[in-house]
């Protein structure tokens, strides 16, 4: 896939986008980074993005897409190489320790990523974020998963629902 | 439709205070990334959460239904016999009728050396000191039976309820090269069955000890590799023999004792196991069809016509199956696939 063109090229500085949270605050970022997702990939290709212009994001909020952004520019280097045979060890260690501290942080925060990755289709964003959900979910019964994740208390029905589910399986009632 | 419902991305940092996240909304293609990062046990968890998850669950296909599944190590021991001694977590793949598809289980350190059989919803396992314990894969629930160390060659044990105390029922001298291959609790009675044949039904009640009787005598030598019996929820006994033959192997499926009828299956590399309950007698003797070849290896399997259902083991050979004839591991290493049944 042809990458657009980066900071590497006789160019000298890198070309920028510009993304607009659904709260209006701007960002400006390599097109390199923002081409990680794939929704923003076919605009940027397209010369969106440039200038004044931006391209305007209206479900992802500015706290949410700092941290999107953080992770693609982060991964962005990796991406270019196109999966990168001449990654060093050491380079893939950087990376996946910056993954587990990224990961790291507040459910609701988990939650928002997780979604913003579906939208702008960030394939390796979406992957870190649900293995960390399932890390989360894991050893879990279905009960102690709704209390972790802070689900409302189940309906009598639900319960009831929950109750013939868990008990084909084993699982003691709580 | 709510509005409220047709937004993508709610946003949390706007919301009031004390409204989380609805993880109970997430679409279900974010559901399935989830999904894919949980091994089997986890997966069923997931299912039991709430609605939005359970339908996530049905379309990646984790199956919900008591359908018995097929528990296969074959690749642990092939690891094992590869690495030598490991005492690190087990992982076992395990293949669910109903989606023909399979999944991991891993074990917890030291309780998986191999799989005596199933019951109930448990595993019947034994590990690392050689002790049984009972567990259930879903829950990690795991109950220890009495120690069978005290014995110096255990070749049949039984123990009833409530008692912490086992007792020798059978064994074989050491020189006899004939041994038990499978035991089966049916119709209130026990009946074990050896490699050339003997089968045996077991009366607990009676007193001064178990009674022992004798309903098929031992014949076949040499080229029996493995028998299995089956107790099926229809009130039949059945029991499966795998033959050596040259090209091939070949899989016998009968009624104990004298058999009424007998089912061949000759090549493929399927295992099959299906105890559908509406289904006739004669069908269920024939979708309980078990049929092996080393040769095949993992070419894909013919499908018989007379077999209602199957599902294939991609790296099952007639070894996996049940264990090379000259092997000397252990018996209850050679047995490699149980039927497993949630309660």
């Amino acid at each position: 896939m042809a990458a657009p063109e980066s900071g590497d090229g006789n160019n000298g500085a890198a070309r920028m986008v510009t993304l607009i949270s659904s709260d209006n605050t701007r960002f400006e970022v390599e097109a390199a980074a923002a081409s990680l997702s794939q929704t923003l990939q076919l605009t940027i290709l397209d010369g969106g993005g440039g200038g004044g212009d931006g391209i305007p994001l209206p479900n992802v909020d500015s706290a949410t897409l700092s941290k999107v952004l953080e992770y693609c520019i982060k991964h962005a280097p990796a991406a270019a190489n196109g999966g990168a045979p001449n990654a060093t060890a050491v380079d893939r260690a950087e990376l996946e320790r910056f993954d587990n501290e990224f990961v790291n942080i507040d459910q609701s925060v988990l939650y928002s990523l997780i979604m913003a990755a579906h939208n702008l289709e960030i394939e390796g964003l979406q992957s870190l974020v649900a293995k960390k959900v399932a890390d989360m979910i894991k050893g879990k019964s279905p009960m102690e998963i709704r209390r972790t994740l802070g689900f409302p208390d189940p309906t009598p029905e639900e319960q009831a629902e929950m109750n013939a589910h868990m008990l084909e399986y084993g699982w003691a009632y709580e | 439709m709510s509005l409220q419902r047709l937004r993508l991305f709610p946003d949390f940092h706007n919301k009031e205070p004390g409204t989380g996240p609805s993880w109970s909304d997430l679409l279900v293609d974010i559901l399935l990334t989830i999904l894919q990062h949980l091994e089997l046990p986890q997966a069923i968890a997931f299912a039991s959460v709430c609605k939005t998850w359970r339908s996530a669950a049905t379309v990646a296909r984790v199956p919900c239904s008591c359908t018995p599944w097929i528990i296969s190590w074959a690749n642990h021991l092939e690891k094992r016999r590869v690495q030598g001694k490991c005492s690190t977590f087990v992982t076992c793949s395990s293949y669910h009728l109903d989606v023909e598809k399979a999944y991991d289980i891993s074990f917890p350190q030291g309780c998986f050396v191999a799989c005596c059989g199933a019951s109930h919803g448990w595993l019947v396992l034994v590990n690392e000191l050689s002790n049984l314990v009972l567990y259930n894969p879903f829950t990690t629930a795991m109950i220890p039976l009495p120690p069978i160390t005290d014995f110096e060659c255990v070749e049949a044990v039984y123990g009833s309820g409530g008692q912490d105390k086992w007792q020798v029922a059978s064994t074989f001298p050491g020189r006899l090269a004939d041994r038990y291959l499978d035991c089966a609790y049916h119709d209130g009675s026990f009946y074990t069955v050896t490699s050339y044949g003997l089968l045996e039904k077991w009366h607990l009640d009676e007193l001064g000890g178990p009674r022992r009787e004798e309903l098929v005598s031992a014949t076949a030598r040499g080229f029996i590799l493995t028998r299995h019996m089956v107790s099926t929820p229809w009130g039949d006994l059945l029991q499966g023999a795998t033959l050596l033959r040259t090209p091939g192997s070949r899989c016998l499926l009968s009624h104990p004792p004298p058999p009424p009828r007998t089912e061949e299956h000759h090549g493929g590399a399927a295992l099959l196991l299906h105890t559908p309950p509406r289904m006739t007698k004669r069908a269920s003797v024939r979708s309980l069809l078990a049929a092996s070849s080393g040769r095949l290896g993992g070419a894909p399997p013919t499908r018989d016509p007379g077999v209602d259902r199957w599902s294939s083991f991609p790296s099952a050979s007639l070894a996996d199956l049940c264990g090379a004839p000259s092997s000397r591991r252990p018996d209850a290493a050679r047995r490699r696939h149980a039927l497993y049944r949630p309660a």
